[in-house]
């Protein structure tokens, strides 16, 4: 009747090997699509279906239906006049909810699987001069990522960036100081998790979107993302002592590197020559 | 305003089919289990608050992703509102701050807590204070938060709705 599992004839197996971290990674890109930019709904029904299994056969504490069902109906449930979400704290009539953040990553239904890597272990403090992760880049054919070796003891643009950094008590410079053109402001989305903070600050520049994410982690854990990318098209560039990895996707170039505790990547459109000297503008005091 | 049997025994049904997928969605999409489970239930309110229009649809399952979606961007929205609101309002004066700071009797207090306080305890009322930095500092969801203060999800929004509003107002500024 309700039509849960009718996905045509449409292949989506190869999910399934897929690990658990890598589906929710691609999740959560899904989630930051915008209201205009379909998603593929039957790809995500089967992934969060995987999921779900995976989570139930690993026991993973996940609160049962029927209790989640009773705790609806006890406190939602008395609540259903109102259609307007819980989190939505301005008057209807309020004013410019602000810029909404635009779709950063391709959609899944287009782009190819973003793999993720995770790798428990301890993260090094930063010093200034030079990168004490002593990150190691593995080239594969495919992806490319950090492995971490030692321990060790983490108006501009992106100046809400900025200041949410200082909120969190960051203190290494990784935001750019010049971009290719003036920005408009950043509109910045925080998410802590139990071990890092995550930081989404996307700015305008001339039309066209750059964002950049930043992932501080508050302990010494040792977390890599992957990347992939198109073959023959990643270069190091230099800077302050800091290798900084530039990638092309399509029409866009993602950079990445770490400092200290902190994992940072940029994602924009914007030529070389600027992409080096808005990294280089990263350390300008 | 509830719902007759029939709209009942539908959502009902589709709650304990759909469940377990759409809270796998919103554990990968928001990395915190209090604001995904709440993400879910408010999901459901919202799909009880337009039933018609849910039962009316040949895809239901696919409606309530979409809700979902909306919820969870409106969860990561507000909350970055707030924190920039709290980030814009930082004018401790930095020599006050230190000085309370070293006179605190409660040792364990963090600093950051402390620089709130400062800050927030002349603007806004105890319980507005204690509701906001529940939402914000402690990542609460609005049924833990709810839950604090033994009332209602929903009157828990609409204190949540008048402090921000409150603080706006006084500090005249923008924050959207």
């Amino acid at each position: 009747m309700l039509g849960y599992n009718d996905r045509g004839s449409r292949d989506f197996s190869h999910f399934d090997t897929l690990s658990t971290e890598e589906l929710r990674y691609i999740i959560r890109q899904d989630s930051m699509l915008g209201e205009d930019e379909g998603s593929d709904l039957d790809a995500i029904l089967y992934i969060t279906e995987v999921i779900a299994r995976r989570e139930k056969e690993e026991n993973n504490d996940i609160k049962d239906v029927e209790t989640a069902w009773q705790e609806f109906k006890a406190n939602y449930y008395p609540y259903t006049a109102d259609a307007t979400p819980l989190f939505s704290f301005d008057e209807p009539a309020t004013p410019k909810a602000g810029r909404r953040m635009r779709r950063v990553f391709k959609p899944l239904s287009v782009a190819a699987v973003l793999a993720l890597v995770l790798v428990a272990g301890t993260a090094t403090a930063s010093a200034m001069g030079f990168n004490l992760w002593g990150a190691i880049v593995d080239w594969t054919h495919e992806t490319f990522g950090f492995s971490r070796v030692e321990e060790a003891s983490t108006a501009l643009p992106f100046e809400n960036l900025r200041a949410t950094l200082t909120m969190y008590g960051v203190d290494e410079q990784l935001v750019p100081t010049w971009l290719p053109e003036e920005s408009a402001e950043d509109m910045v989305q925080a998410v802590e998790t139990p071990d890092c903070i995550r930081l989404i600050s996307t700015a305008s520049v001339s039309g066209n979107d750059v964002s950049m994410e930043i992932h501080a982690y508050k302990e010494t854990v040792e977390t890599h993302r992957t990347f992939e990318y198109n073959q023959n098209s990643i270069e190091t560039y230099t800077s302050n002592g800091i290798e900084h990895y530039i990638m092309s996707n399509d029409s866009f170039y993602r950079v990445v590197w770490a400092n200290g505790n902190n994992e940072c990547s940029l994602l924009c459109n914007f030529k070389l020559d600027d992409i080096y000297r808005m990294i280089q503008s990263i350390y300008v005091r | 305003m509830g719902l007759d049997k029939r709209q009942d025994e539908f959502i009902e049904q589709l709650y304990k089919a759909m469940y377990y997928q759409l809270a796998a969605y919103a554990r990968s999409a928001l990395q915190d289990r209090s604001f995904a489970e709440e993400a879910v239930q408010d999901t459901f309110r919202i799909a009880c608050a337009k039933i018609d229009e849910l039962m009316s649809k040949d895809n239901p399952q696919g409606w309530l992703f979409v809700v979902l979606k909306n919820v969870i961007r409106n969860i990561n929205r507000e909350l970055a509102n707030l924190n920039k609101l709290f980030v814009a309002t930082m004018t401790v004066d930095e020599k006050a701050f230190m000085e309370t700071v070293a006179t605190c009797e409660d040792k364990t207090k963090r600093v950051e807590d402390t620089e709130v306080d400062i800050l927030y305890s002349d603007l806004l009322t105890p319980d507005e204070y204690k509701l906001l930095k529940l939402i914000v500092l402690k990542r609460y969801s609005m049924y833990e938060a709810a839950a604090e203060f033994n009332i209602s999800v929903e009157t828990c929004k609409k204190r949540v709705q008048r402090a921000k509003a409150k603080l706006r107002k006084i500090l005249e500024k923008d924050f959207t």
